[in-house]
């Protein structure tokens, strides 16, 4: 890994980190302005005392984040879309499975320190409240706040609603207002598009020997329609890996952010696809290539691959049946490489009869999982 | 029975439409370069695959057509079919075959077999009508 790379990365990771720097710039700006005296310089050390408040990402994210044309979410029970308006203003809308629109929400601002939020009901009734909760009017927060008021079943803004930190919910509500996120596609500036895929299962050699798998969030960033490179989080293994052939490629995992005592955040989609596009935006003086997947194995490497496959050939969907992973066929491979990832099989585990019925049962599994459309599993006897 | 030829001839054919896909997968079927080329990774690349087995079929049937009965037609396209699957698992095992490949194996064997089976048998019946004759 390069070591530039490294710690640019690094940097925009933690950028969290940075959040108090500015606001300590801001601090000296205001005291400079009323004490206009000499007095000795105090100097700062990062540190963790200096870590954003619970919630905040950091200036550099948020920046890049008021750059997000559109953000598309699909959760298991709902799809959100939200937009930023040429003034500025925040709309989301909530669709359910059924396609049809359950209500929409917006925030709208004033000036830069107060908003208004907006709640349009499917009778069309608009009802308004006050943002007293101080966060800033992300897309993000937007969805959040519709899909909240739309599980909480609140049809209109009103005092018997509490905060909880950023986010209004019905007085009695339980649980969490965070759906499943299925796919998070974000639409920025330049035509730059990055999406996040949750993925149940996937094998991955993140480098040599370092073999990481179980759920994954896969990201991909285009450039006007092309690829330019992708990126994946494992939450497992916590691990880190990306690749934008001519940018910028590595991995890292919590050891490698010990002095910062681990991940300084839960990495999620919403955080994916802004850093994606990081990597591209402040490294973007090279052209975008057209990416390859996977390097080019030598002829060697092909004839060794086809007697012993690389536990990296696991992708997610249908392994060199991708034309299946729009239809119900997909369902049978996600099991299935769930199955493998948690067994510790491979491809190769097809012909080893011998050693393990347990990757045999994740074999049948999915040729019964084809055979009966999707629907079939054996015995849930699965591992 | 076993027509050698035939079989040599889909294996050719085979291992020309997976050329033609690897060489312009980004620009036809995968822009966003996904996957890897192999026809079964995209549905684009299945159509123009099965497209061009159904076509080398018809001319494989037209030709059966001239002096030889239907059954001797679709001998020769399923030996074609299985030749081209040959091909097929041998280019599979090249690229890497993946977690669920024998499942891929049998899919890609009925796209194969159903479109030159189906192509001889269309190109017979087609040159009977029109009268073929050697």
């Amino acid at each position: 890994m390069h070591r530039g790379r490294f710690v640019i990365a690094c940097a925009l990771l933690a950028g969290g980190l940075l959040l108090p720097m500015s606001s300590y710039n801001r601090i000296v700006s205001a005291r400079q302005q009323t004490a206009v005296t000499d007095r000795a310089v105090r100097p700062l050390t990062v540190s963790l005392k200096r870590a954003p408040a619970p919630g905040e990402r950091g200036e550099t994210y948020y920046t890049l984040e008021s750059r997000i044309r559109r953000q598309t979410t699909q959760l298991a029970d709902a799809t959100l879309v939200a937009e930023r308006l040429s003034d500025g203003d925040v709309v989301a809308t909530l669709k359910d499975t059924a396609g049809n629109e359950a209500g929409r929400f917006k925030i709208d601002l004033i000036d830069s320190a107060s908003h208004v939020l907006e709640l349009w009901a499917t009778t069309g009734e608009l009802s308004q409240a006050a943002d007293d909760s101080g966060a800033r009017p992300t897309l993000e927060r937007a969805q959040r706040q519709m899909y909240a008021l739309w599980k909480d079943d609140v049809r209109k803004l009103s005092g018997r609603l509490q905060w909880r930190r950023d986010i209004m919910r019905a007085g009695g509500a339980s649980g969490s207002a965070q759906g499943d996120v299925r796919r998070l596609e974000t639409v920025w500036d330049d035509g730059l598009v990055a999406t996040t895929t949750y993925a149940p299962s996937v094998t991955h050699e993140a480098a040599s020997g370092k073999i990481v798998h179980g759920e994954a969030l896969i990201a991909e960033l285009t450039k006007d329609g092309v690829r330019i490179g992708g990126a994946n989080w494992f939450p497992r293994d916590q691990v880190f890996v990306w690749d934008l052939p001519g940018v910028t490629n590595g991995w890292f995992d919590a050891t490698h952010l010990t002095s910062y005592g681990g991940w300084p955040f839960k990495p999620d989609a919403q955080w994916l696809n802004i850093q994606l596009i990081a990597f591209y935006h402040f490294q973007h003086g090279q052209p975008p290539q057209a990416a390859l997947q996977r390097p080019k194995p030598s002829l060697a490497a092909r004839l060794w691959n086809a007697i012993e496959p690389r536990l990296a050939a696991n992708e997610p969907g249908c392994d060199d049946l991708h034309w299946l992973d729009g239809t119900i066929y997909r369902a049978c491979c996600d099991v299935h490489d769930y199955c493998y990832a948690k067994a510790g099989c491979t491809s190769s585990s097809w012909w080893r009869f011998v050693t393990s019925w347990t990757c045999d049962l994740c074999n049948m599994d999915v040729i019964y999982c084809f055979a009966t459309g999707g629907s079939g599993h054996v015995l849930n006897k699965l591992p | 029975m076993v027509r050698w030829r035939m079989a040599v001839v889909g294996a050719a054919v085979f291992g020309l439409v997976h050329a033609v896909e690897a060489l312009r997968w980004r620009a036809w079927f995968d822009p966003a370069g996904r996957y890897d080329p192999w026809f079964l990774n995209n549905g684009v690349a299945v159509g123009f695959a099965a497209a061009m087995f159904l076509l080398v079929g018809i001319v494989v049937g037209m030709r059966a057509a001239a002096r030889r009965p239907f059954g001797d037609a679709v001998i020769d396209g399923l030996n074609m079919a299985g030749g081209a699957a040959v091909a097929m698992i041998a280019v599979l095992l090249s690229i890497g075959p993946g977690t669920i490949f024998p499942i891929v194996v049998v899919f890609g064997a009925v796209v194969v077999a159903v479109s030159i089976t189906a192509g001889a048998a269309l190109g017979w019946s087609g040159g009977r009508a029109l009268g073929v004759r050697a």
